[in-house]
Parts: structure tokens; C-alpha cells; sequence
């Protein structure tokens, strides 16, 4: 009996392999690949591109006393900053308004919302950029309701870019709330409502505690993701928003030091890591009550 | 705690895949444009050479040049190539894969090092900006062709002997051999000049000159006329490195880089000078909208108001004026192809304070990947290209200058417009640093000039940035 409980486990293990090999050769070997170029003086062309070395953390060094890096972080942190919170808020509302709505209804609007987010990245932000642009719709709107063309993308560039990226990231916060509101028994309300709490007592104190896991899950998704955004800021703005995978971009292929651009993309691991952390803290917080 | 330490190494983990995962995402618009339009370019050829008999040891030379305005087929070089070959007797033999690049001059470049790095993609023959080949030939990306030039003909006798310098690598050795070169000036339209009451002929003499020619223009032309126009966006890459910025900076009499020691000189006049002239420029509002200024395809802005006399003067090459002949993008309005020097001049550029002129002189070139396992084919279909015959199209086509010393003979280039201008133009040419580290100081000038416009940044400021960031780029004891 021992015996064969002992080989089921192994058999189990054995059964891995295969995605394990796949998942080390595919995510993690490429990872520690980054890490390592990260510390070498990896080139493009030149004479380093022929004699690659090791560098210690000279990239390192040179990231602290780079102020384009410091302006670089700010520009991520408030683009990260603004794509969650306006997708995060948008999305739970149109997923609130429209519970308990007529089918046709839902149908509709959820398919509207949805036509930002089944689009190519590049293709929506070409579409965005349409929007925007100084001959754009925005403009003929404004100048034909009589007021005067704003050059968007020039003078308010970061702006634009994160009303683009909420326009394009919202459907999918709202498909996850929908989801999660759809499983809010309506048992629950409705004993609230006996009890004497209003709408919005009864969202604040009941609804939105319930779904709170999938809430905070859904905003560290989203901020992950919006932190590798690049295609969006790109095609939209060239380099004048300059996030961390612009940045890192603009080093590693404008400038042919690919060692330093590696060394600014660990940079944008660290702040993904430290944002999972500070999420997993608040979640464990009160997942251990 | 225990748990706590599991959650958190999950989410790192987690953090890392999906970064990663974005990360190869974010290549992928560069990535597939440029891939697909080489799966395009490799198609047409395909078809193009479908009828033709094949080649049945499997010989295949791959050959990639940049398409930036994404002519197709009708591109000069793609006509030269298919021309050269249909002439070539090893035509039977030898199969062609041409990959036509449709990207700006900056992709083009990165593109080329990347196909270049690795054995499965990289072409055999390729175009090289000579002002790249330095640096390449530093990373080992390019063959050296010494030996090769050394016996063909053509080499000792008609290729012009100033121009292989830009093809000679530091060690002195050649590393390609050079197709085209050019000249740069100011175009101008001569019925906005008449209209600013500056006469249709016009040739300044110092910066100052420009300027008071854009002043008058701004204040007796209608409101949509821009006075000038020049590269200055970081998308334009070299261009606004080279076309501007050094041609201004020539003017100074300081110069980029001390060649026989490798410093660059950062903080001269002549540096503060240059950036200064062009934010001049911008606080008078001289430029057009920021946002066509800025846009990396802004020559499309500047081509557009040229021919329609909504355009002062354009710093441009002196290829440009094949832009508005009547079969092209942009044809001149209200002229002909034979009335065209009617309406467009091309005046010197002078030096700062009156004294003369300046201009730069660049050019492309064929370069052979180190890689190729047919450094020899390759080597003879250069020299295939290069008779004259069949060099005649590429010199017709793309309004460049010529680098062999017999076209002349050709009535297309003799009797090209502006061809006298543009050779006495050349007298006062100066050549980019013959030096490694040149693209990438290039490529934090280009940054800074950009910089400055978009942001409206003081030119102190930019031009301390310009200097850390170069010097952290090659190191500070190389900058000045």
C-alpha cells in the first residue's frame, strides 16, 4: 500500500516535466538571461557590440545619476497611477449601472466597451491618435461646438495618453466585475435593505466588501500590465512621454547601449514587484483575519 | 508567516512573467512592421522573378536596402538591383532575395544591426549610411573588401578617390564601397520671396541674412506661410543631426570631434551657438506647428508647403528638389518640370558671420556582412552595379550625386537641374568625425535638439544634459 501511494506521487511529478522544461526554457531562462545582460556592456554596434563584457553595476550606477531615469519613473508612476484608477473606477461603475438591466441593453453597451479592448494595441492607439491629433475628432468637436483646437498631443501629451489607455483598458476591468457582481447574492441586498441601508450604504458596506478579493486581484492585473505599456504611449506620442519602456527603448535601440537598457528594464521588474507586494500586503491583511 | 512568504514570492514571479510578457509584447509593433513588410517585399519578388528560370545549385543573394517612403517596386534602388541583374550573366546561376526595409533612417539602421547579429537572418549585401559604417565595422558587422577593390578596375580608375575616405575604416582598410553622395543648402521658393520683397534670386550670406529673410517673410506673407523649415525631431535621426545642426555648427568654424584624438568638443560657441540659432528660430516663431515639426515624417509637411508656396526656405539635401517634379509626391504648383528653377532656388549655406559657405557631405554606401558565406558573389555583383550602365539608374533616380568621375557622360546627369549648383556647393563640403563613437554622440544630439523644441527647454540646460548623457554613453574623458 505504502509502495504504491509512493509511486502515484512520483508519477505525478513526472507528469510536470514537460511544462515545468517549457516554463523554465521560456519565462525563467529569459529572465536570468535579462538579469545578466543587465550587468554587462552590451552594444548594438561599436566595438562593445564585438567584445561584450562584464560591467559590475556601472548600468546600475549610471541609472542613479541619470535624471532622464528620475523624469522617466515619474512619468511611469503617473501614467500607472491614472490607467488604473480611471480603468479600475470606470469599468466597476458601467459594470454596477448595468447589472439587473434589460439583456438587449447589456448587450450593447458591454460590445461597445468591448470594441476598444479586442483591438490590436497598435491599432487602437493609431485610433486614439485620430482622436487627438490637431485635425483630429477631438478638435473638430470642439471647434465646431465653437471652441478654439487644443494641440492635445503636444501640450498635454501624458493626459492624452492616459484617457487613451483607460478608453482601451476599461472592457476588461468591467467584464471581471461583472462576473464578480454577478455572484453577489441578491439575498444579501435585499436583508441590507430590510435592515434600513440605502443604495449606497448598501454598495459601500455590502457590495464592495464582498468583491474585494477580485477587486484588488483585477488592480494588480492592470498595473501590471499597464506598466509594460508600450505600443499605446509609442505610436501615440514618438518620445514625448517618455514611461520606463520608452526609456528603455530609446537607449537600447536609439542609442545601441542594449546593456543599459536592460539594466532600466530590471528597473521596471523592481517596481512591478514592489506594487504585487504592497497588493498581496493589503489582500493577506485581511485574507488572515 | 510562512504563507506570507509564499504570497509574496508568488506575486514576484507573477510580476515578473506578466512584465516579461508585456516586454516582448511591446517589440512587437517595430517588429512585425518591419517583418511584414519584408515578407512583402520577399512576395513581390517572388512574383517579379517567377518566370524567370531558376537557379539549381541554390545560390541565393540576399540584399537588403531601406524604402522609406515605401515606393515598392518603383523605389531607384530596387529598379537599379533588377536592372543590374537582368544584365548580369550569372543571372541563370544565382537567385536574388531583395528585402526592401520600409522604415525611417533610424529603424533602418537599428534593423540592419540586428538582421546582421545572427546567421539566420543576416542578408549578404546591404545599404550602409557611411556615416554608420564606422561603428559596424567596430562591431565586427561588416567584411572587410581591401583585397577585393584591389583588383577592380573600376575602383582605381573611376571611383572618385575623396570618397573612399568614407568608405575606409579607421585602421584604413575598406569596409564598402560608396554609391552615392551629397550636398545641402537652402531651397526657397521664389514667389514667397518675391512677396516678402526679397527678390526671386537670393543667396545669403550670414545666419543673420536668414533670420531677417524669415522675419520678412513672417510679416508680409499671409498668415499660413512658414518662413523655414529643417529637420529637428528626434524621429529624423541623422537627418537632424547632419542636415541641421552640423550644418550650422560648420558655419562656426568649431568643429564636432578632434578626429586624431577621438575627443568631442561639447561646450564650444560653435555648439552653443547652433542649438542657439535654432531656438531662435522657434521663440520667433518661424517654424511651423510643433506638431508637424515634430512628426518624424515632417518632410511630408515641409514637401507639402513647398510646392504650394506656403514655404520659405527648406534646409534640405541636394536630392530635394526631386520632390516636386511633376510625377512625384509633390508637384511644384503652377509650374512645369523645364520652369521648375523658376520656382524653386538653391542658395549656399553660409557661415555664421559673412565669410563664405559650408555644406555636408554624407553618402550611402554597399557594405558585405561579415556573415556572408558569399563574400565573393557579393563582392562581383557590387562591381555588376556599379557599371555605369546600370549605376545610371540609381544616380537618375534618387537625384544623388554621383561617385564615379564618368557620369557626366550621361545626358540625365549632365543636364540635371541644379547640378551646377550643387557641384559648386561641394567645394565647401565637410564630412561627418571619422570615428566609432559618432552615432551614438549623434544620437544624443539629435535627442537634445529635439528636446529643445518639444519642450521648449533653455538651451543651457539641454546642452548640460546633452553632455552627461554623452559622456556616460563613450565615457568622459572623450568629451570636452
Amino acid at each position: 500500500m505504502e509502495v504504491y501511494k509512493k509511486k502515484n506521487f512520483m508519477g505525478k511529478y513526472i507528469y510536470l516535466v514537460p511544462a515545468v522544461f517549457l516554463m523554465l526554457l521560456f519565462f525563467v531562462w529569459p529572465i536570468i538571461l535579462t538579469i545578466y545582460y543587465s550587468f554587462t556592456n552590451l552594444a548594438l554596434t561599436g566595438s562593445a557590440a564585438s567584445s561584450q563584457e562584464f560591467v559590475g553595476i556601472a548600468n546600475y550606477k549610471r541609472m542613479l545619476s541619470d535624471s532622464a531615469v528620475k523624469t522617466s519613473v515619474v512619468t511611469t508612476v503617473i501614467f500607472l497611477i491614472g490607467s488604473v484608477a480611471g480603468q479600475t473606477i470606470l469599468g466597476f461603475v458601467i459594470a454596477y449601472l448595468m447589472r439587473e438591466k434589460n439583456r438587449i441593453f447589456r448587450r450593447i453597451v458591454g460590445a461597445v466597451v468591448l470594441a476598444a479592448w479586442v483591438m490590436p494595441e497598435t491599432v487602437a492607439a493609431i485610433c486614439a491618435y485620430t482622436f487627438f491629433t490637431d485635425k483630429g475628432t477631438l478638435n473638430l468637436l470642439l471647434t465646431s461646438g465653437g471652441f478654439g483646437m487644443v494641440s492635445w498631443l503636444f501640450r498635454y501629451p501624458l493626459l492624452s495618453v492616459v484617457l487613451a489607455n483607460i478608453w482601451h483598458g476599461t472592457a476588461f476591468s468591467m467584464m471581471v466585475y461583472q462576473s464578480a457582481l454577478d455572484n453577489v447574492s441578491g439575498e444579501v441586498a435585499e436583508s441590507a435593505m430590510i435592515d434600513g441601508a440605502n443604495r449606497l450604504q448598501n454598495l459601500f458596506y455590502i457590495t464592495i466588501p464582498i468583491i474585494k478579493d477580485t477587486i484588488m486581484t483585477n488592480t494588480m492585473l492592470i498595473t501590471l500590465s499597464t506598466l509594460g505599456t508600450f505600443g499605446m504611449v509609442y505610436t501615440m506620442t514618438s518620445t514625448t512621454v517618455q514611461t520606463l519602456p520608452v526609456f528603455m527603448y530609446i537607449r537600447a535601440f536609439k542609442n545601441y547601449e542594449l546593456g543599459y537598457g536592460t539594466a532600466i528594464s530590471m528597473l521596471i521588474l523592481l517596481i512591478g514587484v514592489i506594487f504585487s507586494i504592497f497588493y498581496v500586503k493589503i489582500q493577506s491583511k485581511d485574507g488572515g483575519k | 508567516m510562512k504563507r506570507k512568504i509564499v504570497s509574496v514570492l508568488m506575486a514576484s514571479v507573477m510580476a515578473a512573467a506578466l512584465l516579461t510578457g508585456c516586454g516582448g509584447n511591446s517589440n512587437s509593433p517595430s517588429g512585425t512592421d518591419s517583418q511584414g513588410n519584408d515578407e512583402k517585399a520577399s512576395g513581390e519578388e517572388a512574383d517579379s522573378t517567377g518566370g524567370e528560370t531558376g537557379s539549381d545549385d541554390g545560390q541565393v543573394l540576399t540584399i537588403v536596402y531601406n524604402d522609406s517612403n515605401d515606393n515598392g517596386d518603383s523605389s531607384p534602388v530596387y529598379q537599379w538591383i533588377t536592372q543590374t541583374y537582368e544584365n548580369w550573366e550569372k543571372k541563370d546561376e544565382v537567385k536574388l532575395d531583395i528585402q526592401a526595409l520600409v522604415a525611417t533612417d533610424s529603424d533602418y539602421v537599428t534593423k540592419i544591426q540586428t538582421l546582421v547579429q545572427d546567421d539566420s537572418t543576416c542578408p549578404d549585401l546591404f545599404l550602409e549610411d557611411t556615416f554608420q559604417l564606422n561603428t559596424d565595422v567596430a562591431a565586427g558587422y561588416v567584411a572587410d573588401i581591401t583585397d577585393k577593390v584591389a583588383g577592380w578596375d573600376d575602383w582605381n580608375s573611376s571611383i572618385i578617390d575623396a570618397l573612399k575616405e568614407a568608405t575606409s575604416g579607421t585602421d584604413g582598410n575598406t569596409y564598402a564601397v560608396p554609391i552615392s553622395t551629397d550636398v545641402r543648402g537652402l531651397w526657397y521658393n521664389k514667389d514667397v520671396f518675391e512677396t516678402a520683397g526679397l527678390g526671386r534670386e537670393w543667396q545669403p550670406e550670414s545666419w543673420q541674412d536668414i533670420l531677417d529673410a524669415c522675419a520678412a517673410i513672417k510679416e508680409k506673407c499671409a498668415d499660413d506661410v512658414v518662413p523655414i523649415w529643417f529637420a529637428c525631431n528626434s524621429g529624423e535621426a541623422e537627418a537632424t543631426s547632419m542636415n541641421t545642426f552640423q550644418m550650422l555648427l560648420a558655419g562656426t568654424g568649431d568643429s564636432l570631434c578632434d578626429d586624431a584624438t577621438g575627443v568631442y568638443n561639447l561646450s564650444s560657441d560653435g555648439v552653443k551657438d547652433s542649438l542657439g540659432f535654432i531656438k531662435t528660430c522657434l521663440d520667433e516663431g518661424y517654424l511651423g506647428t510643433l506638431s508637424e515639426i515634430l512628426d518624424p515624417s515632417d518632410y511630408t509637411y515641409a514637401n507639402q508647403y513647398m510646392s504650394t508656396a506656403k514655404l520659405g526656405m527648406y534646409l534640405n539635401g541636394s536630392w530635394g528638389f526631386n520632390d516636386y517634379l511633376q510625377d512625384s509626391g509633390y508637384p511644384m504648383q503652377g509650374y512645369t518640370d523645364d520652369t521648375l528653377s523658376d520656382a524653386l532656388g538653391f542658395a549656399q549655406m553660409p557661415t555664421q558671420e559673412k565669410g563664405g559657405y559650408v555644406t555636408m557631405s554624407g553618402g550611402w554606401s554597399w557594405a558585405i556582412a561579415n556573415n556572408s558565406d558569399q563574400k565573393d558573389l557579393s563582392f562581383e555583383f557590387i562591381t555588376e552595379l556599379m557599371k555605369s550602365d546600370n549605376y545610371i539608374v540609381y544616380i537618375d533616380g534618387t537625384g544623388n550625386l554621383a561617385t564615379r568621375n564618368d557620369m557626366m557622360s550621361y545626358d540625365e546627369y549632365s543636364s540635371r537641374m541644379y547640378i551646377e549648383e550643387a557641384t559648386a556647393m561641394s567645394e565647401n563640403a565637410f564630412f561627418r568625425p571619422h570615428d566609432e563613437n559618432y552615432s551614438k554622440v549623434s544620437s544624443y544630439l539629435y535627442e537634445m535638439v529635439d528636446t529643445v523644441i518639444r519642450n521648449n527647454t533653455d538651451t543651457e540646460a539641454a546642452l548640460s544634459d546633452f553632455k552627461t548623457g554623452a559622456a556616460t554613453a563613450i565615457g568622459e574623458d572623450l568629451i570636452q
